[in-house]
């Protein structure tokens, strides 16, 4: 049965796909028109979000922030508020370039989770710190999430060669797109990690991903779950998975210390890639709606189920999407028409305000309602460390931000650690257990 | 946020204090104020937090924190030199042990010292009167200006400042009348009353790690909790202790005709019969059953040793406080809700199905505690909070203006100053300059 909200996600989903969408053609035509349309469009969108989260609500007859599905859902809607607003600020549409396809892969991501309406809180659930941890929390999580794109793309346009590397003289002018640099990141990166959480034997035993259907067999063995029910070969999927999140994460910095000539243009790359990324999620999405590709059931390690294929797909995209794209792109480009000083300042201003969000709703209104349900304040929780690691980056980032030598590239690293950070906590209760793990049935 | 001002601030403290350099004293003053120890405290701290988070995972868990235990338990897994290696670190509580603890030390001193220092520079922000005397200092701000017109913009130049929301101060010299106006200076004091509010929640978390008090308790509806480590001063009665359950719903177990038979609920009909899957005390299955002959709670004789608590949606013990043998309050706790009285907190904490009155009702288990942090570590999130809100979400802004009088002539020199969003603050600064043009040309 299709449920009133989940339509209105849907709406607003198309919404940030068109709007993206528009963007790119307004950096790439530096047409002024295009650009406004996507930042009301985008605007638009944010009335459905808006209402999807209040129907659910009414259905549960809660605040609907009691599992991730809702808690990514918030996110994504602080994302495009964020966008809205620095669009407005700095009066410059460019700035959704980068902000509407977090949105777009934040939807896509949430509406793999269980979405079940769940009108049944345990005891411990039942309280209204609960709404207050968790919307701030992910309020704040948001807040990051720009910081982090701003940061991501203040360290992926480092294109002036550090003082470490100068340019030789006469050197061959820098290609538009780095096959090793994607190799590297894209493909090696993911790899290894798989490999490696393998070998430390992290990734979980038993794995339904695959399908049932030998005629899907082509397809699912190419998406690595080949056609068999308890297929084995899901686990790739998630260690694939699981790696080309840290290699998003990773790759803006460590690019920097790649060679010059195995790099490429930093915004062709993002944009390549991205959209390839983009693309290939829509398919692999469609692919799991239709049932071609299962995944394992109430799992929460489903998104790099999801990743894993989205990935692998996208291996195959990206060459296609760079000729598509990248004919006359060279000179356009590099020109993404938003200043370093203004990415810097936007990645400030969105920690500056999701910081007191996050500080007061994950560790505060947390605190405080474990007091009330269990008498401790703090119990050392995994969730709780990993809170407090998030802060301590933020934290530092902030009283980095006074020292010179910490200002730029150092400061903006901090911003993509502490991502990793936020990222390893939201999937913490898997990996951990402890008191957050409420899920578990 | 601070950012020049800090800097400024530091290099002051530097100059004042550089005659007693070698003062051991005030070089470790010094130090601990510095934000570049801070940065990298806090740095240390993190990665420490980081190794402690994956440690717990991949370190063979011991129960209980008794070092002897400790070893043995990490002697078996791996051995030594490891086992004494790990021992002497504590990683059994990494969170308590002696350098995780000294690491917070050196946090809480450094936070100390830095309040301490930072509280006059902090004062002189919010209340000293600061004005800009030389022509020269006008043109080095950011956002500056000249207006020059006749008498009546001298009046003017001070309503336009308070009409755009500035607190103004005057000082007459020889030179004019010298102005400062201010919007939003509280947000000066954010910094600081976080740092104030971090050091009250250390001091209230050291109070509650002493661990004054805690104990489980139960008993059945009608009977004493009885405290085996310490005497309350006072009595507690339960009264009545019950279970609420959701409504009934697919996939739950439950009991039918009071436990003569159990299984699991198939589906639930729109006329609210249901289709039952018995498990108990033989396979079978029932349809249409009335949802009168069933019943929320599962117990273990029939659940395969098993309680359902996930159709749960409260556990409510009532508890009555006697003092001298009178009754004085009775309150009904919940998870969520504990009674607090004279310093004692009890936790409605978990039940016990095992031991029950002759109406069927369950023990309840209950966790009292009693400590004196709460105070401090309310304050303290409340102080945080604040300076939060004051420092991120409000900006300062500064506004100088020097009034010179020519004969028949004046001249407004304006600079403006404003800790981030300056995009914002000069278009407001320009709205300023445009409203005190008019009187120009009236003139």
């Amino acid at each position: 049965m299709e449920r009133i909200d989940s339509l209105l996600y849907s709406i607003s989903f198309c919404a940030y796909l068109a709007s993206f969408v528009l963007y790119i053609v307004h950096v790439a035509l530096k047409k002024q028109k295009p650009g406004v349309i996507a930042t009301i469009i985008a605007g638009i969108g944010l009335v459905p979000h808006s209402a999807a989260i209040v129907a659910r609500g009414i259905q549960q007859g809660h605040i609907p922030l009691a599992n991730m599905y809702e808690y990514m859902g918030l996110m994504a809607w602080m994302v495009i508020a964020g966008l809205i607003a620095f669009v407005l600020r700095f009066r410059n549409t460019r700035i959704g370039v980068f902000l509407a396809p977090i949105a777009v892969m934040l939807l896509v991501t949430a509406s793999l989770l269980p979405s079940d309406v769940n009108r049944q809180l345990m005891p411990a659930l039942q309280s209204t710190w609960l709404a207050i941890h968790v919307s701030l929390a992910a309020l704040g999580s948001g807040a990051f999430l720009i910081a982090f794109a701003a940061a991501a793309l203040v360290l992926l346009t480092a294109e002036g060669d550090s003082p470490r590397r100068p340019a030789k003289k006469n050197a061959p002018a820098r290609k538009a797109f780095s096959w090793a640099e994607f190799a590297i990141f894209w493909i090696g990166a993911p790899v290894v990690t798989w490999l490696v959480l393998a070998a430390v034997g992290l990734l979980p035993e038993e794995v339904h991903m695959g399908s049932r259907q030998p005629a899907e067999a082509a397809i699912t063995a190419f998406t690595l779950g080949r056609g068999a029910d308890h297929s084995l070969l899901g686990q790739p999927a998630i260690g694939l998975g699981i790696g080309m999140v840290l290699a998003a994460i990773v790759w803006p910095f460590v690019r920097v210390q790649l060679s010059p000539s195995n790099r490429g243009n930093g915004m062709h790359q993002f944009i390549t890639i991205v959209l390839a990324l983009l693309i290939s999620a829509i398919i692999t999405g469609f692919l799991i709606k239709g049932g071609t590709i299962q995944l394992t059931p109430r799992s929460y390690l489903k998104i790099f189920e999801f990743f894993g294929p989205v990935l692998v797909i996208s291996w195959a995209l990206a060459p296609l999407v760079h000729i598509l794209i990248g004919a006359g792109a060279v000179s356009w480009l590099p020109k993404l028409g938003v200043q370093r000083t203004v990415l810097q300042e936007i990645s400030y201003s969105a920690v500056a305000i999701g910081y007191p969000l996050y500080t007061v709703g994950a560790l505060f209104a947390g605190a405080i309602w474990a007091e009330q349900a269990w008498g401790t304040w703090w119990s050392w929780d995994p969730k709780e460390v990993g809170a407090l690691i998030i802060w301590l980056f933020y934290t530092v980032f902030l009283h980095a931000r006074h020292q010179r030598k910490w200002s730029g590239d150092r400061a903006a690293l901090l911003l993509v650690l502490g991502m990793m950070f936020v990222f390893i906590s939201f999937f913490g209760n898997y990996f951990f257990g402890g008191l957050h793990s409420f899920e578990t049935t | 946020m601070a950012n020049e001002t800090t800097r400024k601030d530091s290099a002051r403290g530097r100059n004042k204090s550089s005659a007693r350099d070698n003062d051991l004293f005030s070089r470790l003053w010094n130090t601990l104020k510095s934000m570049k120890f801070a940065i990298i405290l806090l740095l240390v701290i993190t990665a420490l937090t980081v190794v402690n988070l994956f440690a717990n995972e991949f370190i063979v868990q011991v129960r209980g924190e008794m070092p002897g235990l400790a070893y043995s338990t990490y002697h078996e897994a791996y051995g030594e030199p490891r086992a004494s290696v790990l021992t002497m670190l504590q990683m059994y509580a990494p969170y308590r042990s002696w350098w995780y603890t000294i690491l917070l030390g050196l946090l809480t001193l450094s936070l100390v010292v830095c309040t301490i220092d930072r509280a006059p520079m902090v004062w002189k922000l919010l209340f000293g009167r600061r004005f800009l005397a030389a022509d020269s200092q006008y043109p080095g701000h950011d956002h500056h200006a000249e207006i020059s017109g006749g008498r009546e913009l001298e009046q003017h130049v001070q309503d336009v400042i308070k009409r755009a929301g500035f607190t103004v101060n005057a000082k007459e010299t020889k030179q004019g009348t010298l102005l400062h106006g201010r919007k939003s200076s509280i947000a000066h004091t954010g910094a600081w009353i976080v740092h104030v509010g971090f050091i009250l929640l250390i001091v209230g978390a050291a109070l509650i790690a002493r661990n004054e008090y805690r104990e489980n308790v139960s008993g059945l509806p009608g009977e004493w909790l009885e405290p085996d480590e310490r005497a309350w001063g006072f009595n507690v009665r339960v009264e009545d202790f019950t279970i609420e359950y959701y409504p009934l719903r697919e996939g739950q177990y439950v009991q039918i005709d009071g436990g003569r038979q159990v299984g699991r609920i198939d589906n639930v009909y729109r006329d609210s019969t249901l289709a039952i899957q018995i498990l108990s005390p033989r396979q079978g299955f029932e349809d249409h059953v009335n949802p009168d002959r069933v019943s929320n709670r599962i117990d273990r004789r029939f659940g395969g040793n098993r309680i359902d608590q996930s159709n749960i949606a409260d556990y409510i013990a009532v508890l009555s406080v006697f003092e001298d043998g009178e009754k004085v309050l009775t309150e009904s706790i919940e998870v969520n809700h504990p009674l607090r009285y004279n310093g004692y907190r009890f936790y409605q904490s978990s039940f016990n199905d095992q031991r029950t009155d002759a109406q069927g009702r369950w023990t309840t288990v209950i966790e009292v505690r009693r400590d004196s942090g709460g105070p401090f570590v309310w304050a303290g999130i409340a102080l945080v909070t604040l300076g939060l809100l004051l420092g991120l979400y409000l900006t300062p802004r500064d506004l100088f203006a020097k009034v010179k009088r020519d004969g028949e002539r004046v001249t407004v020199l304006l600079a403006g100053k404003s800790k981030g969003r300056r995009t914002e603050f000069e278009q407001a600064f320009q709205r300023i300059v445009r409203q005190l043009e008019p009187a120009k040309e009236a003139a």
